[in-house]
């Protein structure tokens, strides 16, 4: 099954930009890993893996500027 | 809420505190903190520490770099300013900065100063910003903290703050550079910083914390490991490139350089002075390497004496300055 990984809304419709990847494409990730770290309006948030995946394929540079709702990233679920 | 001083003027002990006590030593309660710092130069987590500090300026001042772990800009410390955080427990994901600084505008209006936040997220008084904020989340934990400048040298903020002409291309976060004031100039009446530091923790806090021996070890701990390495400070910039010319002794010496996750992913240098050394081979022991100057200093100090009347300190400190 196909993931979609989401920029979260921290401030309304407000953009994000995403700073850091902590994973690279191919990598599985447990429940609880970061898979990127996010900036909006000076505050920092990483975001966390909320079930067991594998990364297919990175969607966002570091650096962009990402609206809430906007998927980064693809993942497949593992068992 | 518990206040707890850390009783250190380091800033890498600081900043320890706050995350040791947002991660390891958690209490139910909100945490308030208050520290001030010798002169310190903080950068955001995304900054690119050469495109916002002038390390040169840095250095000859004995100003402390070091990198937070929250967001936004570069900020100046000194310590005629005062540093203030909370620790709270939260699963909201939306964004407040208003519930962390009420308190403390309270506090000035008390004392008579009329103060308001302004920007999302400073605290200005007429019309000039007093107190620059930020926040970092660690899993359910969200650390606010923020600044007052109570009775900073501006000058020295101004100066400090003012980066070194680079030539780097990076998506890291710019600082927006902003009119400041002193809050001791807008007191009907004067007090020191250290009553103004009472007046802020009698008025937020109810109890006290005070750190313990074992405590203060694994703050050390912390400081070392997270705050005072070099890896943090210069190799975690986000990805850039930066191009410099060196103007040595010897000649012109010009260094391209890639880093990505803090080492050195593409190299670049030409010049005119090249004795026993090419300048490929040069440029190819950069590869690889972290972006520190001690690890670029070991990279290069095979060359020295093989550069026409130039040394591999002052690459370094041509790179890094």
């Amino acid at each position: 099954m196909t993931i979609e990984i989401k920029m979260p809304a921290f401030r309304g419709d407000e953009k994000s930009i995403l700073c850091a990847w902590s994973v690279d494409e191919g990598d599985t990730v447990d429940v609880g890993d970061i898979l990127f770290e996010a900036e909006c309006d000076k505050v920092t948030s990483p975001c966390l893996a909320d079930v067991k995946m594998k990364i297919t394929s990175i969607l966002a540079d570091e650096g962009d500027e990402i609206a809430p709702g906007t998927t980064v990233a693809l993942a497949e679920a593992v068992n | 809420m518990i206040y707890i001083e850390p009783k250190s003027d380091s800033i890498f002990y600081n900043l320890a505190s706050e995350y040791y006590f947002a991660t390891e030593k958690q209490f139910d309660e909100d945490v308030f903190m208050l520290w001030r710092v010798t002169p310190t130069l903080v950068i955001g987590k995304f900054q690119n520490t050469l495109e916002e500090i002038d390390a040169a300026y840095a250095k000859e001042r004995g100003i402390t770099v070091v990198r937070r772990m929250s967001g936004g800009g570069t900020c100046y410390l000194d310590p005629g300013g005062i540093q203030f955080a909370i620790i709270t427990k939260s699963l909201k994901l939306e964004i407040e900065f208003e519930r962390f600084e009420r308190p403390v505008i309270d506090v000035l209006a008390s004392l008579g100063v009329k103060a308001e936040m302004s920007g999302r997220n400073d605290i200005m008084t007429a019309g000039k910003k007093i107190s620059g904020n930020s926040q970092f989340r660690l899993g359910p934990v969200t650390v606010h903290h923020g600044t007052l400048l109570f009775d900073s040298d501006l000058d020295e903020l101004q100066r400090a703050t003012t980066p070194k002409e680079y030539k780097i291309t990076s998506k890291a976060i710019k600082s927006v550079r902003e009119r400041v004031t002193n809050i001791r100039e807008h007191l009907p009446v004067d007090m020191t910083i250290d009553e103004f530091k009472d007046a802020l923790a009698n008025a937020i806090s109810d109890k006290v914390y005070e750190i313990t021996p074992a405590d203060d070890r694994r703050i050390r701990e912390i400081a070392e490991e997270k705050f005072a390495d070099p890896k943090i400070i210069y190799a975690s910039s986000p990805k850039f490139e930066i191009e410099k010319t060196l103007h040595l002794a010897g000649g012109e010496f010009n260094i391209g350089l890639s880093v990505n996750r803090g080492k050195i992913c593409d190299s670049g240098i030409t010049g005119d002075f090249f004795a026993g050394v090419s300048a490929e081979e040069i440029a190819g022991a950069l590869i690889g390497v972290e972006y520190t100057p001690d690890a670029v200093f070991a990279a290069l100090s095979e060359f020295d004496g093989k550069l026409y009347r130039a040394t591999a300190r002052e690459l370094v400190d041509g790179i890094f300055m």
